[in-house]
């Protein structure tokens, strides 16, 4: 009997271990932006949440929603694109902190702006190794648009790396403008533009 | 020996014209009506101010080189142009119909054929517009590059959504990195509303609208009005048109503009939200002569009308005041006839001599009426001794006085301003022919048809106008004298109002929509014109007057050139890259994918869903393409089906057409070799800057309001201090008005100094001269400074009534002076019928006057206030102030003789 338990527990161990998507600490990709989205739209319309006051609390909710279902370290790597591999492991990480922090202040912003009451309508998960889309409509009266997830497995669970809103991906418009701005001046001045968007939130926030 | 000569000679006239009185009145009746015949058959009208100019002056032979371009674009057709496809089609029908018209319209100019400039379209562009055009190209390369591979709508609108969604992502997410940026560029959605506003226009009325035109908008001539003239903010729509009938002088010019004005009326039948209007600087003119002639007319009844019933009042009779009025218009009717024989033509000024003439010219029949009034009352007398003594009484008087008056308007013909030299000639003929038919008619026809006045006794026989006592006497002297020291003090507070917009008609349709053209453009639309021999003239003085401080803009040839042409070739070379090949626009096209489209624009109204975040300009600007992406989805679901489906095709057939040749002119100019020069202006536009003898008009705008003689006179002298032989209107204008003021006085000085001289010689006393003219010295001071009171400016119209009332003063006092004289110079007072006289014929000449404060044109009512105000201030001081001295005078040289 405790041979056969110990057996049983061996093999669910080694299923969990080959199958980590499918463990307990991993959702399926239309899951994890479900829960996403869901969880935004639940901060959203909490009726104690409601007005400009709460704004700040809200933003801060939402963050931590993102940051619970985004994969920032991949998405500020991926916003650099060949000039990653051109910056020092010390830049990698000033860098990475700070469009972290930029990329959470911007998106709740677009989130606290658009996401509200809209009906959503998901689609089927397009999923190819270790990379999912997950297409969504978002719906108002009449109109809509769509907003897609691209989504990467990672050791422990499938994270959102990038949102398409009606063709446009969030990830290629930052690497467009940084490329921009590295090409005409350096990456130096591209860092300083962000340091100083960096506390101009800060700046703000403590207000 | 003078005196008797006059008598012998008025003897035989009276003998001769009462010999068959019937037969002298059908004689003169027949001359009238042959006078007015000949003058509506040849009598021509002359409009301009220039006309108005001595032809020997410089001015009006320096304007005579700008003939050429004078001629043209006499009237302007203003359309409203709130809705400009609308407005364009009546251009259209209007012009259709006027082209068709070939005996009244020389030439039609309402648009310059954008595709003669577009080699060089963006060559009107500044440098700056310039890099913002290929800015704006790179940044949307992709997206014509795209559209021109994959020619669809529904294409183009889903470029437009992902532009939208990107600059959406740069507002969240990268924003801040173009610091550099203004908001405007970054939130410009001008592009988004311009497709949106074209798609729903077009599905809405079938008028595409192109949306493309953002690419080369600067330029005037392939821009948005599609060479078409607008006004300033393009509130109307213009149309320039040159009548054939200018040749033929005003009436020509009154038919052509009347024709134009009947066949705008029938067009905007089909058209009846459309306003329009005829303006411009003959139309001015014809309008100005046309209210200045039914003035003329109007002023002519009822001076006519009012001076019967006066007479009619005064004389309790009926025949008699028929009889004045039938001399009186006989009179007007021969002076017509001479008008014409001797001058040809009446001018603005002139026009207005008929209504003056009849107040003035009156004077006489009745002086000479209420004489024969007066002997009537002796009923021992014939009929015909009475006309007899009455002649060889009054004879003298009114022989004086009217050769007086028509001397009077002699030294008008001294100054060299031809509009008043004619209106001098005019009414000095006019004099004469009253003073004539006072004479000579006058009696023919009391005798022919005066019946006795029946029994009623004459009260006033005898009696004196006003009893005068040496007190009484000295009092209204003192009295004249007080008023006189006022009126002097307030005479020197009248100003010289200088601005002819202030005399001009304010009804005339011209004049109305002149001020509506005025108030929507930014410049004035008179300018200042210089013509020189070359180029390089044109260079140098258009540099020298756009330094200038009183110019805002300098149009010649060469401002119709783009500048710096050499450097902006270079530019456009930028652009080659940046334009697809535009074939797949003109191939067949992929029907319109009505769900897809529907799909795209539902997209574009969500991300403008929400703008209350947004401020000022840019929320307003969301609001409007949300509402009209609204708009377009209303229409895409209302389930139109296979009627919104074909529109749809057309559009975008329409849409890429349009594109594919905006894409055109684009690379037409980009590989543009060589810059523009004057030969590749269109002829339309060319032969308005250059004369057939290669002479090179340069046009300058004034930039302050012309209408402010100061500004006026300082513009001018700016113009003059690069070219003395500067002309245009604001050099006539301001020649005009200061050459019409100097005139004026002038005039008013020569006649002054004619009469003294004249009656000096007449009178052979200083005294008796100074008194003569006492009346019309004290009356003309008094009516100086009752204008300040009744808030009169002089003017240039109303500085006229000097010269005019200078006639109609004296004879007040030689009337007085030659009955004082008859008297024996004692001290008896004025008699009754001689004030009665005078009183009569100064409330005619206010009455004459008086009739041209009913005329529109302002210049022409303040010249009949002023010198109906005249008239009866010179006329209280004949009966008051004259008799007065008169009285103590007399009193004085008898005690003398008693002494």
């Amino acid at each position: 009997m405790i041979k056969n338990t110990i057996i049983l527990l061996a093999i669910i161990f080694l299923w969990a271990t080959i199958y980590p998507q499918h463990s307990w600490s991993g959702l399926p990709p239309v899951d994890r932006v479900k829960t996403m989205l869901n969880a935004i739209i639940t901060i959203q319309t909490d009726p104690g949440l409601q007005g400009k006051k709460h704004v700040a609390e809200r933003q801060t909710r939402i963050k931590e929603e993102i940051i619970r279902n985004m994969d920032l370290q991949s998405m500020a790597r991926g916003s650099l694109g060949k000039y990653w591999q051109e910056i020092s492991r010390q830049e990698q990480e000033e860098f990475t902190a700070i469009f972290k922090e930029l990329f959470l202040d911007s998106y709740s912003r677009m989130v606290l702006n658009f996401i509200k009451q809209e009906k959503i309508e998901y689609g089927a998960a397009d999923e190819k190794g270790e990379e999912a889309q997950v297409a969504t409509t978002l719906i108002r009266d009449n109109d809509s648009i769509d907003v897609d997830y691209v989504l990467h497995r990672s050791a422990k669970s499938w994270l959102v790396t990038d949102v398409w809103v009606d063709g446009v991906s969030i990830i290629k418009n930052y690497k467009r403008s940084f490329a921009k701005i590295i090409r005409k001046a350096s990456f130096e001045i591209l860092l300083s533009k962000l340091r100083r968007q960096q506390q101009v939130i800060r700046n703000h926030s403590s207000q | 020996m003078g005196q008797s000569l006059i008598l012998r000679f008025l003897d035989r006239i009276v003998t001769v014209v009462t010999w068959r009185p019937r037969l002298t009145v059908l004689v003169a009746f027949l001359l009238a009506a042959f006078s007015l015949f000949y003058t509506a058959t040849h009598l021509e009208f002359k409009t301009e101010q220039l006309d108005l100019i001595s032809p020997e002056n410089r001015l009006v032979q320096l304007a005579g080189r700008l003939r050429q371009f004078d001629k043209l674009d006499k009237f302007i057709v203003a359309i409203d142009n709130h809705d400009p496809q609308r407005a364009r089609l009546f251009l259209q029908h209007l012009t259709n119909r006027l082209k068709a018209d070939t005996s009244h319209y020389a030439e039609l100019f309402y648009r310059v054929d954008p595709q003669g400039f577009e080699p060089w379209a963006l060559l009107y562009l500044d440098q700056q517009q310039l890099e913002k055009l290929i800015e704006g190209l790179t940044e949307n390369r992709s997206v014509l590059f795209r559209l021109c591979q994959h020619p669809s709508l529904v294409f183009y609108y889903q470029l437009l959504n992902e532009n939208i969604a990107r600059a959406l992502m740069d507002e969240f997410f990268t924003g801040f990195l173009y610091e550099e940026k203004d908001d405007d560029e970054i939130l410009n959605f001008s592009f988004l509303t311009g497709a949106l506003t074209s798609l729903n226009s077009y599905l809405k009325t079938g008028r595409y609208i192109s949306s493309w035109n953002s690419f080369i908008k600067s330029s005037d001539y392939a821009g948005e009005n599609q060479g078409y003239f607008t006004t300033e903010n393009g509130q109307y729509l213009l149309l320039f048109v040159t009548p054939r009938a200018m040749e033929e002088g005003f009436i020509g010019a009154r038919t052509s503009l009347a024709r134009l004005r009947l066949e705008i009326r029938a067009v905007q039948k089909d058209f009846p939200d459309i306003e329009v209007g005829v303006t411009g600087p003959e139309a001015l003119s014809v309008d100005e002569m046309n209210a200045s002639m039914g003035c003329m007319g109007l002023a002519t009844a009822i001076s006519a009308a009012g001076l019967t019933l006066l007479l009619i009042l005064f004389w309790r009779s009926f025949r008699r005041p028929l009889f004045e009025m039938f001399e009186l218009l006989v009179a007007l009717s021969l002076t017509f006839g001479l008008t014409t024989l001797v001058i040809g033509h009446l001018n603005i000024l002139s026009v207005v001599f008929a209504p003056l003439l009849l107040g003035l010219g009156i004077d006489y029949g009745i002086h000479w009426l209420a004489r024969y009034q007066e002997f009537r009352q002796d009923r021992s007398l014939s009929t015909r001794a009475v006309i007899h003594k009455t002649v060889m009484a009054m004879g003298p008087g009114v022989l004086l006085a009217g050769t007086t008056a028509a001397l009077s308007f002699f030294p008008l013909v001294l100054t060299d301003f031809q509009g008043i030299v004619e209106l001098g000639i005019i009414c000095s003929m006019g004099m004469i022919m009253t003073t004539l038919t006072t004479t000579c008619l006058l009696p023919a026809l009391v005798l022919a048809f005066d019946r006795p006045a029946g029994h009623r006794k004459a009260k006033d026989r005898g009696r004196p106008f006003l009893p005068l006592t040496s007190g009484r006497a000295r009092f209204i002297i003192a009295a004249s004298v007080f008023v006189s020291c006022i009126s002097l003090f307030n005479l020197s507070y009248v100003k010289f109002d200088l601005n002819m917009l202030n005399i001009q008609a304010k009804n005339a349709e011209s004049v109305i929509w002149e001020k509506r053209l005025l108030a929507d453009s930014q410049r004035s639309s008179m300018y200042g014109a210089i013509l020189v021999p070359n180029l390089k003239e044109v260079r140098q003085k258009s540099a020298a007057l756009e330094n200038i401080n009183t110019v805002s803009e300098v149009h010649s040839i060469l401002t119709l050139l783009p500048d710096n042409q050499k450097s902006k070739l270079t530019i456009l070379k930028k652009l080659e890259p940046l334009l697809p090949a535009s074939g797949n626009l003109r191939g067949s096209l992929p029907p319109v994918d009505l769900h897809k489209l529907e799909k795209t624009l539902a997209g574009i109204r969500f991300k403008f869903g929400d703008s209350s975040q947004a401020d000022g300009a840019l929320q307003k600007e969301m609001d409007r393409v949300r509402n009209l992406a609204g708009d377009l989805l209303a229409t895409l679901r209302s389930n139109e089906g296979t009627s919104l489906q074909s529109r749809l095709n057309c559009y975008q057939e329409e849409f890429m057409a349009d594109l594919a040749g905006k894409l055109d002119i684009l690379r037409a100019n980009s590989s543009q070799q060589r810059p523009m020069t004057q030969t590749d202006i269109p002829p339309s536009l060319f032969k308005r800057f250059v004369s057939d003898d290669n002479r090179y008009l340069i046009r300058v705008f004034p930039a302050g309001n012309i209408w402010d003689p100061d500004f006026l006179a300082a513009f001018v002298h700016d113009l003059q201090s690069v070219d003395p032989d500067a002309i245009g209107d604001p050099v006539t204008l301001s020649v005009f008005t200061k050459a019409f003021r100097d005139a004026c006085i002038k005039a008013s000085g020569y006649a002054l100094l004619f009469i003294a001289g004249l009656l000096l010689v007449t009178l052979r006393s200083l005294r008796l001269v100074m008194l003569a003219m006492l009346p019309l010295v004290a009356g003309t001071i008094w009516a100086g400074g009752l204008m300040k009171w009744a808030g009169i400016s002089l003017n240039v119209a109303n500085s006229l009534f000097l010269p005019l009332i200078v006639g109609a003063g004296v004879e007040y006092g030689i009337i007085i002076l030659q009955r004082w004289r008859q008297l024996g110079y004692g001290t008896t007072a004025l008699p009754f019928s001689t004030g009665k006289g005078i009183i009569l014929a100064g409330l005619t000449t206010v009455i004459g006057f008086g009739s041209l404060v009913l005329c529109d044109h302002q210049g022409t009512a303040s010249l009949g206030i002023l010198a109906a105000l005249g008239s009866v201030c010179v006329m209280l001081a004949a009966v008051f102030f004259l008799p007065s001295v008169l009285f103590l005078l007399s009193g004085e040289s008898s005690r003398r003789k008693e002494q």
